[in-house]
């Protein structure tokens, strides 16, 4: 028996076989958008729409291309908002799961208080965090942490009890302590739920750095699109949009990647190829 | 200690009138539901051995495996008496006495494989646990001598059994407890696995407490086979196996087998 299995090459999946299954995926995705923008340059040539209703994507190329410079500097900004934001979310969230996954007294003392500041639309908080944090980085950090702490946390704790209770077995019949137990087991069984979190949280902290900016800034591209509209400048505002899209793949793709390399073992990678 | 006994030196039957490996005393548990309460073992006693295979049988429920996890200290038990080798089962689990193998391989996944069978010695490793053999010497043990840097994931639900078999083998506990090890397998995996972990067993003499609910699996393995009732589990007999060691699959259609194997079937039937 051990022979036959001995002999089949092992099914570990390379780098080229995944840029090749990735090709074959994004081909028809490409042809979609490809469509899209050629239907959209089309109708707005066709009906003769003016630029400063709905400009076409050769337009908004264009203007994108003379503002990259500018429009790339003051996105620094915003991601160093929304960094710095899902940096204090993740560690907020995870430290809570730990304390709450730990303490089930301390989580129905806590839980319903981290439910009550998820539940407030966190648009509401911005004009008072202007008031109280200003015009720089400080207010959109925070709501940026605001709005990625909550899945960090939900997740966080439903991954630390995710772990096989066969193996926390295996841990207490060695006599393994908590500490063990909780580094060697129950914080690799998180892992996967606290990416998926990440996931979404990525767009999340874009998401809370924009807004913040909208309420009062002196930089970041939230404020480039504040301004766009005030002067009416609507190609400028589709080329800061269409940035931003370009920015929001680019940063997903780089997480699914990072996912990808870390969760090598688990199932929901595995499988993502079968699909 | 194991290796002062080979397997022509041991008695054939055990002396009884010796304490015990396992000491296990008029052993009772009852679960508590929200309305009432479930005796799932009433009164149970066995003593096995050093170096002694035993093996409960008995239907789906009987409380086989809890029994097994009682004897492993991963579950109290209600009522009666414990001891491995005159200490409490959480004692000889702090000092890593007692191996585990499970109905699942339990591997952690993220691990490869010879990382997972070394993970016992990064746990509690205050214990000065002894070692077995090489992590090399056990993979070659259990037929995986190429695969120490596969993960569980690239190998067969029999192969990732072995791993198992293999951790719970290589810091050298006295005590091994099996729960249904193979009852996930499928068959024709199942029956080479039981001369597999004959053949293991033969080597390092391990005392094992065995659950299945397989009668040929009982007896093959087995020096003595102690059938459970049906909830609540009582003993409803404990009976020796006296077909000479090795064993082999020639054995299974023996005369002797067949008497055995019929009067499981009795008992668990009855």
């Amino acid at each position: 028996m051990t022979a036959t299995v001995a002999s089949r090459p092992l099914p570990r999946a390379g780098l080229g076989a995944t840029a090749r299954s990735a090709a074959r995926g994004t081909g028809p995705g490409v042809f979609g958008i490809v469509a899209f923008l050629l239907g959209w340059e089309l109708i707005v040539r066709v009906t003769n729409t003016p630029a400063f209703i709905v400009p076409a994507p050769s337009a908004v190329a264009q203007a994108l291309w003379i503002q990259l410079p500018v429009y790339a500097s003051e996105f620094v900004y915003t991601l160093e908002a929304a960094g710095a934001g899902l940096a204090i979310g993740t560690a907020v969230g995870m430290t809570g799961a730990v304390i709450m996954a730990n303490w089930r007294i301390l989580e129905r003392s806590l839980f319903p208080l981290a439910l009550i500041l998820k539940l407030v639309p966190f648009i509401a908080i911005a004009p008072l965090l202007r008031i109280w944090l200003g015009y720089e980085l400080a207010p959109k950090i925070v709501l940026a942490a605001l709005i990625t702490f909550f899945p960090v946390l939900v997740n966080c704790i439903t991954g630390l009890r995710a772990a096989d209770p066969l193996a926390l077995e295996f841990f207490r019949g060695v006599g393994a302590s908590r500490w063990e137990t909780f580094v060697r087991l129950r914080w690799m069984s998180s892992l996967p739920y606290l990416f998926a979190a990440l996931k979404v949280n990525v767009n999340l902290a874009l998401i809370g750095a924009i807004v913040g900016e909208f309420f009062g800034s002196n930089h970041g591209i939230g404020k480039i699109i504040d301004e766009t509209s005030l002067n009416l400048d609507i190609r400028s505002m589709f080329a800061a949009i269409m940035f931003l899209a370009v920015t929001g793949v680019t940063l997903t793709l780089l997480t699914n990647f990072t996912e990808r390399r870390v969760l090598f073992w688990h199932d929901s990678v595995r499988t993502a190829g079968a699909r | 200690m194991s290796q002062t006994v080979t397997p022509t030196s041991r008695p054939a039957t055990p002396s009884r009138n010796v304490r015990g490996h396992v000491v296990v005393d008029r052993v009772t548990k009852s679960f508590e539901t929200k309305n009432a309460s479930v005796e799932a073992l009433r009164e149970v006693s066995i003593d096995i051995q050093e170096h002694e295979f035993v093996t409960l049988i008995g239907p789906s429920g009987c409380g086989k495996s809890t029994l097994l996890r009682i004897v492993g200290g991963l579950i109290e038990p209600t009522g009666g008496r414990l001891e491995i080798r005159g200490r409490s089962p959480n004692e000889a689990q702090r000092t890593k006495d007692i191996g585990f193998v499970f109905q699942q391989p339990a591997l952690l996944p993220w691990r490869t494989v010879a990382s997972n069978i070394e993970l016992p010695f990064q746990l509690n490793p205050g214990a000065g646990t002894d070692r077995l053999c090489s992590t090399q010497e056990i993979l070659s043990l259990v037929g995986l001598g190429a695969f120490e840097n596969a993960h569980p994931y690239q190998l067969s639900g029999g192969m990732q059994q072995r791993v198992a078999i293999a951790r719970a083998l290589i810091f050298d506990p006295a005590l091994l407890l099996m729960d249904e090890p193979f009852g996930a397998l499928d068959e024709i995996t199942r029956d080479g696995m039981r001369y597999e972990l004959l053949r293991i067993w033969g080597q390092s003499r391990k005392t094992v407490l065995f659950v299945t609910h397989s009668i040929p699996e009982a007896i093959v393995l087995s020096d003595r086979v102690v059938v459970l009732s049906p909830r609540p589990g009582e003993i409803r007999e404990i009976i020796e196996i006296a077909l000479p060691r090795p064993r082999n699959e020639d054995m299974e259609s023996s005369a002797e087998f067949v008497r055995y194997a019929d009067r499981l079937r009795h008992l668990l039937r009855a």
